[in-house]
């Protein structure tokens, strides 16, 4: 909250500098503040990036300046920016409180997981970097393409909602799974599915008879990269995830973490993605 | 200048092992404190020494040692432990060195090396303590005691050692060297008071001995009126004969091999 | 029995030689700390601006003064503390593995640190505007510091603090700040969790003024208590009694220890999070070197222990630039082996 009002303040002081001339040395921190930023057209004014940031594939030959919630001021300032644009939750305050100091706005964009949040995203990026007009289409196209994704996978889902349980880890046979208020929960919305479990918020990790009492269609994970099918039966030999209806279907499904949980330009086809992924074409 | 004791009492836990105590050693003198084991003649001097809780009162050189702050009690007297375990890789002459820190006794740099010599500890001084035997530890620590309090009489007042069983883990020939060299703090005015296991090294060179039994004294006075057959079959519980030596008149015990019924 | 381990020389010499040689490397490490970062920003070019009366430029006022120069004392104060910190509590438990965590200030500082972190959103939106980033630094410091006062006030009875009873105390206490923890984050969100990792690997990365300015006093003036138990200290090795026969006021040293200790590493760990090794490695390759006497120890640990943990965070800040390393990663990765290295090559020594 705190953040958002003083980003208001920000985005006021800002904008007379960015309508005249378009600010170069964008240094973007977050992966789908990324995304936006090429999405609009300004990659080539992108000079570095977080850990987070890894699409569009180019921007991984950009310098790294760390994990966004641990960024060190020297390291920022190391790369010459002229504007840094960051997710909520980048930080930590002392280093934006420096970079000000410097002089260089530190620009927090809002994050929630909805269409409007997504769009809302793109509009104060677009600001922030004097793409207005671009990021306005390009925020509307969104909304209404995701409004309209989100409205037909639910219609054509009907009462027979797919339950889906999201898995963020299985470090050490626990499971870490999504409740409610999380990006994968709101994913699993649009897609016209129901999240498997709805008794607590964030990621916790689950009881094996809660995994039970769940009973998911479908088991949604994050790919990681590397070996897919081997972690694939891993976890369909784990003796809990065994006995769950997902299993007995084989219905997991795995997406990049960036494209399914980024809520950024691709999210509407991520959406798609899901929703063909747990129906079938 | 005496060391004194009135009426002490001292516990161990819940148990008490001084039952009132009135003891009394005189400054130019050694006194050793003898007894069988368990007696609690090392809480007494552990009671002395404030190392035990206890009541009544101990007065050295006239004053209350209770009201005495740490520092003016280490300028008048140095207490040898029974064996002192040592944290930290530290060289005999540091250790040594340490006993001059504390002590009022001048900033005089050779005193330090003195002490190892009169303990026959010379050429010793770079070697790490914890690598010492058992008796060489023992004249370490009694080197850097003598270091403490190295002139016995200071401003007129005398200072005092007091050893719980210096000579305990030493061979003979070290026990007669630590036991002259207390003989000779005491001649010089110094005061010296001894836990002690062995009688006839008391007997030789004390010039008090006091036996304590049972958490009591039960007696005390020069070893000849106290080296007395009744007397120390009372206190070991077990039936001794002293014997004297012809030439000095020395009384000495020799253990018996069967029991007097 | 004839031909043990012997220090020829007098150690004293060496110790205080050692003062000056550790001083000048604190010296050089300091300005080397100023120089190197991961922006191009010179100190030199800077100063010769200085001295030609041009003004800096925007950049090189922000980057030497408002990071490299806070960083850089803020880096002194945390080694040195920790580093002093160390040697005290070894001397005070007579045990060479002893450290700050044994009278519960770290694990009392992870509580604080995590409690602030994990809470903070439930706390009124004005408290949290009026507390901003002095919420973690202080929990951690009123953790680490009233944990140490508890410990404390259970193993002192009748004036008298016992040692063995503050080790067995500080267990049960730490176990029980570490269940609490783990409620804690159980409690947290993903972000949280994040953070409570990247504070429980230190980094010196939030060095600010304001940081420097409340620590700072509270650090030095405890060093400086600190450093004055030499004596003390010495003579604890002997054991309380001995050391009060020596006419070492034990208890007074005692309180002073325990307190100096606290207040210096609570503030350390809350402006750096967790630093490890230091406090362990820095009185170990000093004993070794120059010998136990702790009076010349605890200056030497302050200024070796500032000069490696400023090796360090230059280490860390420039490896992987423009990101940043945190530097407890570092001081693990440089102190175990090096340490490793020392027990091997003297074991002999390290048993006594």
């Amino acid at each position: 909250m705190i953040r958002a009002a003083s980003l208001a303040a920000f985005l006021i002081s800002a904008l007379p500098a960015t309508a005249q001339e378009k600010t170069k040395g964008i240094v973007a921190v977050g992966g789908s503040v990324t995304e936006i930023i090429y999405a609009l057209g300004a990659g080539d004014r992108v000079i570095a990036r977080d850990t987070t940031s890894s699409f569009p594939p180019e921007v991984e030959a950009l310098p790294d300046i760390g994990y966004m919630r641990a960024l060190s001021p020297e390291g920022v300032l190391s790369v010459n920016p002229e504007i840094i644009i960051a997710e909520s939750g980048a930080g930590p305050t002392e280093t934006i409180t420096v970079l000000e100091g410097a002089n260089i706005p530190f620009i927090t964009v809002p994050d929630e997981y909805s269409a409007s949040g997504v769009s809302a995203k793109i509009i104060a990026v677009g600001e922030a970097i004097g793409e207005e007009a671009n990021a306005k289409a390009l925020a509307d196209d969104l909304k209404r393409e995701l409004d309209e994704i989100t409205r037909s996978t639910n219609e054509m889902a009907g009462d027979n909602k797919k339950r889906v349980l999201f898995i963020l880890s299985t470090q050490g046979g626990r499971i870490m799974a999504s409740g409610t208020e999380t990006a994968a929960a709101a994913m699993i919305e649009m897609a016209g599915a129901e999240n498997a479990v709805s008794a607590f918020d964030g990621y916790k990790p689950l009881t094996d008879e809660a995994v039970i009492a769940a009973a998911p269609d479908a088991i949604l994970m994050m790919d990681r990269g590397g070996d897919h099918d081997s972690s694939i039966e891993e976890l369909l030999q784990m003796p809990v995830i065994a006995s769950t209806p997902a299993a007995k279907n084989r219905a997991v499904i795995r997406m990049n973490g960036l494209y399914l949980l980024g809520f950024g330009p691709r999210t509407a086809k991520a959406v798609v993605d899901l929703n063909q992924a747990l129906y079938g074409g | 200048m005496t060391l004194t004791t009135r009426n002490i009492h001292a516990r161990i836990g819940k148990k008490e092992i001084l039952h009132g105590i009135d003891f009394t050693a005189r400054a130019g003198e050694i006194t050793a404190i003898v007894g069988p084991n368990g007696s609690g003649k090392s809480t007494l001097l552990k009671a002395i020494t404030d190392e035990v809780d206890f009541t009544g009162e101990v007065i050295l050189n006239g004053r209350n040692t209770a009201k005495m702050k740490p520092w003016e009690l280490a300028a008048m007297r140095g207490v040898l432990p029974q064996s002192t375990t040592l944290a930290f890789p530290f060289t005999v002459i540091e250790v040594v060195r340490m006993g001059l820190m504390a002590g009022a006794s001048g900033e005089r740099a050779d005193i330090p090396s003195r002490a190892l010599a009169a303990v026959g500890l010379d050429g010793y001084s770079g070697r790490f303590y914890q690598e010492l035997s058992g008796g060489e530890q023992q004249r370490a620590q009694l080197a850097r005691v003598l270091c403490q309090v190295w002139h016995p009489v200071v401003d007129g007042a005398p200072r005092w050692l007091l050893l719980d069983e210096p000579v305990a883990s030493l061979d003979i020939g070290h026990q007669l060297l630590v036991m002259r060299l207390m003989k000779d703090y005491a001649s010089r005015g110094g005061g010296v008071v001894a836990v002690m296991h062995d009688l006839n090294l008391s007997a030789m060179f004390a010039d008090q001995m006091a036996i304590i039994m049972s958490g009591t004294l039960l007696t005390s006075g020069p070893p000849d009126t106290v080296i007395q057959n009744d007397i120390l079959s009372k206190a070991y519980g077990c039936s001794l004969t002293v014997n004297t030596a012809p030439e000095e008149g020395q009384s000495f015990l020799l253990p018996h091999l069967a029991m007097h019924n | 029995m004839i031909a043990d381990t012997t220090v020829p020389q007098d150690r004293r010499r060496t110790a205080r030689r050692a003062h000056v040689w550790l001083t000048a490397l604190l010296v050089l490490i300091s300005i080397a700390s100023l120089a190197i970062g991961a922006s191009g920003t010179s100190l030199w070019g800077a100063l010769q601006k200085l001295v030609s009366g041009q003004p800096l430029s925007q950049t090189e006022q922000v980057v030497l003064w408002d990071i490299r120069m806070p960083r850089m004392i803020l880096g002194i104060c945390v080694g040195a503390s920790l580093a002093v910190s160390g040697a005290v509590m070894q001397g005070l438990f007579r045990n060479p593995l002893a450290d700050p965590g044994i009278v519960g200030v770290s694990a009392g500082a992870s509580l604080g640190a995590i409690t602030a972190i994990v809470l903070s959103g439930l706390l009124p939106l004005a408290a949290m505007a009026w507390l901003g980033f002095w919420l973690v630094p202080l929990a951690a410091f009123l953790g680490g510091w009233g944990s140490t006062i508890l410990l404390y006030r259970v193993s002192t009875r009748r004036g008298r603090t016992s040692v063995a009873t503050m080790l067995l105390a500080g267990i049960a206490l730490g176990a029980l700040a570490g269940a609490l923890s783990g409620i804690l984050v159980y409690m947290a969100d993903d972000a949280q969790l994040r953070d409570l990792t990247f504070w429980g690997l230190g980094s010196l990365a939030g060095a600010t003024w304001a940081k420097v300015l409340v620590a700072g006093p509270v650090i030095v003036l405890s060093i400086l208590v600190a450093a004055s138990l030499g004596h003390g200290l010495n003579g604890l090795a002997f054991g309380e009694a001995t050391a009060s026969h020596m006419g070492i006021p034990v208890q007074r040293i005692k309180n002073a220890a325990i307190l100096a200790v606290a207040a210096a590493t609570g503030a350390a760990v809350a402006v750096s999070g967790g630093i490890g090794f230091i406090g362990i490695v820095v009185p170990h390759l000093l004993r070794l070197s120059t010998g136990p006497d702790h009076q010349p120890l605890l200056l030497n640990a302050a200024l070796l222990g500032a000069s490696l943990l400023l090796i360090a965070d230059v280490i860390s800040r420039v490896i992987i630039a423009p990101a940043e390393l945190p530097i407890g990663i570092v001081t693990a990765v440089l102190g175990a082996p090096v340490f490793l290295w020392i027990l091997l090559r003297r074991r002999g020594l390290v048993d006594l």
